[in-house]
């Protein structure tokens, strides 16, 4: 990657976003309920299948919810840094979700989890 | 990644970001006298020290103007104390009190622990950083001010409120930005849009 020089300003605001990634990923009680965990692992199922979800079909999973309120817990997903949205190049009608490297990580950390009960279980 | 040649934009930038660290050093220090006064140990000494979670978030995120911003407010604030300190100890806690955090920012990177865009900074590395910064500062802030005032100084027993002052500050500050994130993120993406 080249060595692209930033403004003092410019990298302050990267390193805000650094900072709260790290933030966000403190110890403490799950900002995730259940309804948004279910949403997010749809989405992520998804993605995980290389077919990435639109917004319209994800307000339309009813067994879910209904749209206004699966739209609400799409923000809610994405203002906690979990979701993403991308348009492709040639079309920017249709919003794609994705999820972002916090999402990942969170389900990374279930994986562990499991692993770790696992291997609890089995001894 | 700043230029290695900074133009006067970038100078006035820094310049900027100091004055914004000062600004915002001095205001918190208030706001903690304010809520925490009865928890002051000594001048300067609280049992919660809000301002040092202010010092991890400003140097983490500004870098050394972060640092050099912070050591101007603290300058700012000697000065309008009511025991003012000799020049060369305030001169001293000022640099101890913007550059511990920026110090501990150096070592972890030369360990490859934290890098400069903060890209590898985890919360396990946060709190590695926020333990180190706070054991660093007190202890460079006491040790000054028993190098000045000598055996009047109680090193030993100073050490510990100003320690876990700024530790309870740090996670109080970190954990009121977790709690706050939605609501700043939801803000930027209205501003963005």
């Amino acid at each position: 990657m080249p060595d692209t020089p930033r403004s003092p300003l410019a990298n302050a605001y990267l390193r805000f976003l650094q900072l709260a990634r790290a933030v966000d990923a403190l110890p403490g009680a799950s900002s995730l309920d259940a309804n948004e965990s279910a949403l997010l692992e749809a989405v992520v199922l998804r993605w995980h299948e290389e077919q990435p979800m639109t917004v319209r079909e994800a307000i339309s999973i009813a067994s879910l919810g209904s749209p206004a309120t699966l739209h609400k817990r799409i923000t809610r997903l994405r203002e906690k840094n979990l979701l993403a949205t991308y348009s492709q190049p040639g079309d920017r009608r249709a919003k794609f979700l994705v999820p972002t490297q916090q999402a990942l990580d969170y389900f990374h950390h279930l994986g562990q989890s499991m692993q770790q009960a696992h291997i609890a279980h089995a001894a | 990644m700043t230029p290695r040649n900074p133009t006067p934009e970038v100078l006035v930038q820094s310049a900027l970001l100091s004055l914004t660290a000062a600004l915002l050093f001095v205001v918190l220090f208030r706001l903690n006298d304010f809520l925490f006064s009865f928890l002051q140990h000594a001048p300067g000494v609280n049992w919660v020290f809000l301002p040092g979670g202010f010092r991890v978030m400003l140097v983490l995120i500004l870098g050394l103007p972060g640092a050099f911003g912070i050591a101007v407010g603290t300058l700012w604030l000697n000065l309008q104390g009511q025991e003012l300190l000799p020049t060369g100890q305030m001169v001293l806690t000022c640099l101890a009190s913007g550059f511990s955090p920026w110090f501990v920012k150096v070592w972890m990177h030369k360990r490859h622990q934290l890098d400069s865009d903060l890209q590898k900074l985890s919360a396990v590395t946060l709190l590695h950083f926020v333990a180190l910064y706070a054991v660093l500062n007190a202890i460079s802030h006491q040790s000054i001010r028993w190098f000045f005032i000598g055996t009047q100084s109680r090193i030993w027993l100073d050490v510990w409120p100003m320690f876990i002052g700024d530790v309870i500050g740090a996670v109080v500050v970190l954990y009121a930005l977790k709690l706050s994130l939605p609501s700043l993120r939801r803000l930027l993406q209205k501003s963005v849009n």
